[in-house]
C-alpha cells in the first residue's frame, strides 16, 4: 500500500469517513462509539456488495479479517509528539528505548552536558525503567512509527509523574534525515509525505524504511551510517546541532 | 471487591461478544441493574427481552448491544466463568465496580483500563495487592501488562 486511501462507509443511518496513511491503524475508544458497527459494516459490503443496504467507495478492495488477533500492533499517528509540548524542556536524564546508533548518539550528547543516559533495552521495557526512576526531569525517546504498543501505559504513568516527557520522532534515522546533513533535496520530499514513497508490503514500519532510505543516502560519504553502531562522524558539533536542531523545545545545557 | 488479573490469562473468555451471543438470557436484559447500564453506555432503551431502541442503530437485538455492555452483563450474571474486560471502554470502568460492589467478581484485564479519579477498591491479583486510585494502580499494573 502506498499513498493516502480515502474509505467510506454508509447506510441510510450511518456514515464513517476516514483517511488510511499506514499498513496498520488502529481505532481505539469507549464503548458504544461505533468500532464494531463499522467493521460489521464493512463485512456486510464484502460479504453482498451487489445487494447490500452498505454502500463502501475506496480505491481499494477491503475486506474483515476475524478471529483472535493478538494485541500487536505496531504503526501509530505521531500523536505524542513535540506539538504537545508547551514548554521547553530541560533534562536531566535521557533514557534511549534502543541500544543501537541512537542511544550511541544520545550517549554522546550526554556527555558533553553532564546528563545521565541509560537504554531501556527495547520498547517494551521503556515503562519499567520510566516507573523505577528517581525525580530527575527524564527524556524517554523511542521510535514513534513501532511503539503503538506501549504507548497507552506510557502515557498512563507520565498524567501522573511530571518530570517524564516522552519524544516521539518516527525513528532516530528520520531525526537525522530531517536534520538535512546530507544535504539531499529528494529526501526533503520524501519526508513530505512519506506514505507516498513507502509500500508497505515491504516495510512492516516507517522506521525499517528511514534506516534504509538513510543508509543508501549516506553510502560512501563520510555520514556512512550504521544502525548498530554510530559513525562518529555524527558527534561533530555541526551534525550534532543541526540533529538536536530538530528536537524543538528539548534544550541541552544552558 | 473486583478481582483484576492483568496479563495474559489462558482460562480467561477472550472473545466476550461471541461467548455473549450463545450465552445471554432474556431476564438478564430486563434487570433493572442491567437496563441502567445499557441506558448509561449504550444510550439505549430496553423496549424488552429481545429489543432493544438505539438511537444510532434503531430497534436491535441483545447481540447488537456494544462490546462493553455485553461484557458487562457477562461478568455480573455468569459468575463461573472470568472475561477479557479489555473488551471494555473506559466508560464501562465505573459499572465494573459497581457490580462487584456487592459480590465480588474476578476479571482479566489486558490493558490499563482508567477506573477514573475517585477512590476505589482492586485486588490485583497477580500480586494480592490491593489498590485504591489510579495512581497506586498505574505503576502497580503497568509492570503486567
Amino acid at each position: 500500500m502506498k499513498g493516502i486511501h480515502r474509505v467510506v462507509v454508509y447506510t441510510k443511518r450511518l456514515r464513517y469517513e476516514f483517511e488510511l496513511r499506514r499498513n496498520i491503524t488502529v481505532i481505539r475508544g469507549d464503548s458504544a462509539t461505533g468500532k464494531t458497527t463499522l467493521v460489521d459494516m464493512v463485512q456486510e459490503y464484502a460479504n453482498n456488495p451487489s445487494g447490500s443496504p452498505v454502500e463502501l467507495v475506496c480505491d481499494k478492495k477491503c475486506y474483515v479479517l476475524s478471529g483472535t488477533l493478538k494485541q500487536s500492533y505496531h504503526e501509530f499517528y505521531r500523536i505524542y509528539g513535540i506539538d504537545l509540548l508547551r514548554e521547553e524542556v530541560k533534562p536531566e536524564r535521557i533514557v534511549a528505548e534502543d541500544s543501537n546508533s541512537g542511544y550511541q548518539f544520545f550517549c554522546g550528547v550526554c556527555s558533553d552536558y553532564n546528563l545521565e543516559c541509560d537504554t531501556a533495552g527495547g520498547k517494551s521495557n521503556l515503562f519499567h525503567v520510566l516507573n523505577s526512576g528517581e525525580d530527575e526531569k527524564i527524556l524517554a525517546i523511542a521510535d514513534g512509527a513501532a511503539f503503538g504498543s506501549e504507548i497507552d501505559k506510557v502515557i498512563q504513568l507520565m498524567k501522573r509523574r511530571k518530570n517524564l516527557v516522552l519524544y516521539l520522532p518516527e525513528s532516530f534515522e528520520w531525526l537525522i534525515l530531517l536534520s538535512d546533513v546530507l544535504n539531499d533535496r529528494e529526501i526533503m520530499h520524501i519526508l513530505d509525505n512519506p506514505y507516498e514513497y513507502i509500500e508497505s508490503r515491504e516495510y512492516f514500519s516507517w522506521e525499517r524504511f528511514f534506516t534504509k532510505l538513510l543508509t543508501e543516502k549516506s553510502e560512501d560519504t563520510y555520514l556512512a551510517y550504521s544502525k548498530k553502531s554510530l559513525n562518529k562522524a555524527y558527534l561533530n558539533d555541526r551534525v550534532k546541532l543541526a540533529i538536536l536542531s530538530q528536537m524543538k523545545k528539548i534544550v541541552f545545557g544552558n | 471487591m473486583l478481582n483484576v488479573f492483568y496479563g495474559d490469562m489462558e482460562e480467561a473468555v477472550y472473545n466476550t461478544a461471541a461467548y455473549f451471543k450463545y450465552d445471554y438470557e432474556d431476564e438478564w436484559i430486563t434487570d433493572p441493574f442491567v437496563k441502567e447500564m445499557i441506558l448509561d453506555v449504550d444510550k439505549s432503551v430496553v423496549m424488552d427481552s429481545g429489543v432493544i431502541d438505539s438511537p444510532v442503530l434503531g430497534k436491535i437485538p441483545p447481540v447488537e448491544l456494544s462490546g462493553g455492555v455485553k461484557t458487562l452483563i457477562l461478568v455480573k450474571f455468569n459468575t463461573e466463568k472470568v472475561f477479557n474486560a479489555s473488551t471494555c471502554g473506559d466508560n464501562c470502568a465505573k459499572w465494573l465496580l459497581r457490580i462487584a460492589e456487592e459480590e465480588d467478581r474476578t476479571i482479566n484485564l489486558r490493558h490499563l483500563l482508567d477506573f477514573g479519579e475517585d477512590d476505589f477498591e482492586i485486588r490485583i491479583l497477580n500480586t494480592n495487592r490491593v489498590i485504591h486510585s489510579m495512581d497506586e494502580l498505574v505503576p502497580a499494573a503497568g509492570e503486567l501488562v
